[in-house]
């Protein structure tokens, strides 16, 4: 199974069953999480549906509802939000509904932008940490990664 | 996604009592794969983000780690693929618990199933929490494990 032997084609098989999987999640996995950007583009199929904004802007809030900003798309919020003001970041989910792009909230919490900020560099510093460990393990020789120690 | 230093934390435990080094080296190289491959689809191929989910299902990674195993030498390929395999699954799993508002993102049965599920045991404002544990996890681990090595 792991032998030489028709190399190529099981490294096509390998990647192309991946990328091939991504390419039919494109076409059969819309309803997961779409942004909505896409569900105002394809409105009659999300109307009523249940959506999931990771992180918005909060531009206005008033005693019924707010409205949020997710890059230029502008999204009014039906629902009370405690605790929250102008200039935060949340993450909500609510049933939505189009022209004009609306959520009728079920959930809305607060997100710390600097905590994420501070998860990032710290995960690209361990990445790089993980690939150099990598390195002195492994070395490309031959066409295939070998293993560097013990050197021959 | 969790933070990389949590995922590195609990791949780094199950890497060292394997015991193999080189074995550790593709067991955290793969269990940063997902998260790598989700954000290279998303920003550098610009994907939708559903297009890149297949990145934590547990059938179509499989056969990205047999693609990815088939780089490494012959005799080292089956062990590649086991410890790509299992530092994917181990990053799908700690990933599995992340509260994603009852919007759960892991495809756990992709191609045959669109189910998607979550445990929502934590939440990204607690990742900082998690990460700090965790770096105390490796430090921890890195100890045990070289006091062992001197006592045998």
């Amino acid at each position: 199974m792991f032998g030489s032997r028709f190399f190529f084609l099981k490294l096509l098989l390998g990647f192309g069953t991946f990328f091939g999987a991504c390419t039919a999640c494109y076409f059969l996995g819309m309803e997961i999480n779409p942004s909505v950007r896409a569900a105002e583009v394809h409105a009659p199929r999300f109307d009523g549906e249940t959506l999931w904004i990771p992180m918005a802007q909060v531009d206005a809030v008033s005693e019924e509802e707010f409205a949020v900003r997710i890059n230029e798309t502008r999204v009014r919020v039906r629902g009370r939000a405690e605790g929250i003001a102008p200039g935060d970041l949340v993450e909500i989910t609510g049933t939505f509904h189009s022209r004009p792009a609306t959520l009728d909230l079920h959930r809305v919490r607060k997100v710390a932008p600097q905590r994420r900020r501070i998860v990032e560099v710290v995960s690209m510093a361990v990445l790089a940490a993980v690939i150099l460990l990598f390195f002195r393990r492994f070395r490309v020789r031959k066409g295939a990664w070998e293993f560097r120690w013990p050197t021959s | 996604m969790a933070d990389f230093v949590t995922h590195v934390a609990v791949a780094n435990l199950c890497g060292k009592a394997t015991g193999d080094d080189r074995a550790r080296a593709v067991l955290l190289v793969g269990t940063c794969l997902p998260d790598v491959l989700y954000k290279g689809l998303l920003y550098a191929a610009g994907s939708a983000t559903w297009t890149a989910e297949p990145s934590h299902s547990p059938l179509p990674l499989v056969a990205l780690c047999f693609g990815a195993a088939m780089l490494f030498e012959e005799a080292f390929r089956p062990r590649a693929f086991v410890a790509l395999l299992s530092g994917c699954y181990l990053h799908v799993l700690v990933d599995l618990g992340k509260d994603y508002m009852g919007q759960g993102v892991i495809l756990w049965a992709f191609p045959f199933s669109m189910h998607r599920i979550e445990l929502g045991w934590y939440r990204p404002q607690h990742m900082t929490y998690m990460m700090a544990g965790s770096a105390v996890v490796i430090v921890l681990t890195e100890l045990a494990f070289r006091r062992r090595a001197k006592v045998l």
